[in-house]
């Protein structure tokens, strides 16, 4: 009875483990899949200031918005919001904080680098790192029509970076942002960082728009470890305070020197 | 004396084969020409206008002599084998040139060229080359306004407006390009109209005209700059 036991469970790990041999790695989000990829989302950087009293950064912001509710997750909009004098309270936009405003400087002045022809300002609006730079606005179309067809060839490129989120709560003011990176399509990830930016969702009465302020960035982005090709990783990003918790949390591959932004997704907080 | 016989034979075979030794033995006399060259009604006509051309010379011959004109463009009205003829601009303004040939029994004496210019009744043409239509600018950038003009007559000036206002001048040219360095401003935002306009160096002042629209964007500078 026992031998009779013995071999069928003999015969059924053979059987188990010939067929998982055959089994096809065609899963097109698999790492071992030579022929993996994923969807491009992109990533859009907005500097602007929304205490100004001209209209630009509105026209701005009211392009954004359109853009956004038309892609919805391949739109990511994050607005970092700038002082415009560092030693007075003219034009402090009132979605700013001090602490901000060096690590935002920081990157603004890091894209504006790869683009003399205009200076540091505001509205300032880049697709993807600093790869395109959309410098102020007309009317409240202007920046939609400059920007849509250059995210929809961005778009339609194959993507052969995964990234996935996870936020775990630790209490009612931390969060522990951790994210699994993987290369597609046997690519390998090499000299890279993630980004890591917190969003608070807002409404402005005045201006009668939904913003997407970053409460925080994490600069400079996270070192990514080298990633074999078939392989992937978990970053830990840390765990990170704040007084009111952001809504959503995005997370980027970007290249060493944070110029050019390869993936991005982000995680809705309140869906946790 | 045979000496100075070989002597005077070497001497005559070098001047022999010397070219101008028929020159130094027999000078030739061709027509002299007035100092003043041609000389012309007008220098400065319309197009299809008649001059009248004269040329002064003397003849250290005896014997008539040959007059040919010539002309780089236009028509001669005949006879064109006196020391004047009537010359007829050509529709198509610009600078051309009236000389005339003299000749006598021992050749002929060219005149310098007489140079004529006839007024281009069209207007320049105008070329906006940089910016391009509904090229993108924000407020503060200064770009260049490369336009380029051209006239059978020259180009006096080229002006450019900016949204129907003047706002420079230019009648320095290279190769026929007249750059304009402009500042953009906040009254710019939004569609902005740039046109050239090159007056031509002649008596109707004949003007003509390009225009281009660039957009340029409101932008507010600064973001954390040190007052």
């Amino acid at each position: 009875m026992v031998s009779r036991f013995i071999f069928s469970l003999v015969l059924l790990a053979f059987a188990f483990l010939t067929g998982c041999k055959n089994l096809e790695r065609d899963n097109p989000l698999d790492p071992e899949n030579e022929k993996s990829l994923t969807y491009s989302a992109v990533l859009v950087e907005a500097f602007v200031n929304t205490a100004h009293p001209s209209p630009y950064n509105r026209w701005a912001l009211e392009s954004l918005r359109n853009l956004q509710e038309k892609y919805y997750a391949d739109f990511i909009v994050c607005e970092y919001h700038r002082d415009l004098q560092v030693d007075t309270t003219v034009y402090d936009d009132p979605y700013n904080t001090p602490d901000n405003q060096t690590v935002f400087q920081l990157l603004q002045d890091r894209y504006v680098s790869q683009h003399n022809d205009v200076p540091r300002g505001v509205p300032d609006v880049y697709l993807n790192g600093a790869q395109y730079r959309f410098s102020g606005t007309y009317n409240a179309q202007s920046l939609r029509q400059q920007v849509e067809p250059l995210f929809l060839q961005q778009i339609s490129q194959e993507n052969y970076f995964a990234l996935q989120p996870e936020i775990t709560f630790i209490n009612d003011t931390t969060l522990q942002v951790k994210c699994l990176v993987a290369g597609l399509g046997m690519h390998v990830v090499e000299q890279k960082r993630l980004r890591v930016i917190f969003l608070k969702k807002e409404w402005d009465k005045a201006w009668g728009l939904h913003l997407n302020v970053v409460t925080k960035l994490v600069w400079p982005g996270i070192p990514v470890p080298d990633i074999k090709k078939g392989a992937y990783k978990t970053v830990d990003a840390g765990r990170f305070h704040f007084k009111d918790l952001p809504d959503r949390v995005v997370v980027a591959l970007v290249s060493d020197d944070e110029l050019t932004v390869y993936q991005t997704r982000y995680t809705d907080v309140g869906k946790q | 004396m045979k000496k100075a016989f070989y002597f005077l034979n070497l001497i005559f075979l070098i001047f022999s084969a010397c070219q101008g030794v028929n020159d130094l033995f027999n000078p030739k006399h061709q027509p002299q020409l007035s100092e003043e060259g041609v000389v012309v009604s007008q220098d400065q006509v319309m197009p299809q206008d008649t001059i009248l051309a004269k040329i002064t010379a003397t003849n250290p011959l005896d014997g008539p002599l040959e007059f040919t004109w010539y002309a780089d463009g236009g028509n001669f009205m005949p006879p064109t084998d006196q020391d004047s003829v009537f010359w007829i601009a050509p529709v198509k303004g610009g600078l051309y040139h009236l000389w005339v040939t003299v000749g006598n029994s021992d050749g002929t004496t060219e005149s310098p060229k007489r140079q004529i210019l006839v007024v281009s009744t069209s207007k320049p043409v105008v070329n906006i080359l940089h910016p391009s239509e509904n090229a993108y600018f924000t407020v503060g950038q200064t770009i260049a306004v490369d336009v380029k003009a051209e006239h059978a007559n020259g180009i006096a000036l080229v002006n450019l407006y900016v949204n129907g206002r003047l706002q420079a001048k230019s009648d320095q040219a290279a190769n026929q390009i007249y750059t304009f360095q402009l500042t953009l401003d906040d009254g710019m935002v939004g569609k902005t109209v740039l046109k050239a306009e090159a007056i031509a160096r002649n008596q109707m002042a004949s003007k003509g005209t390009d225009s281009i629209t660039i957009l340029v964007g409101g932008i507010v500078a600064g973001g954390n700059e040190q007052r």
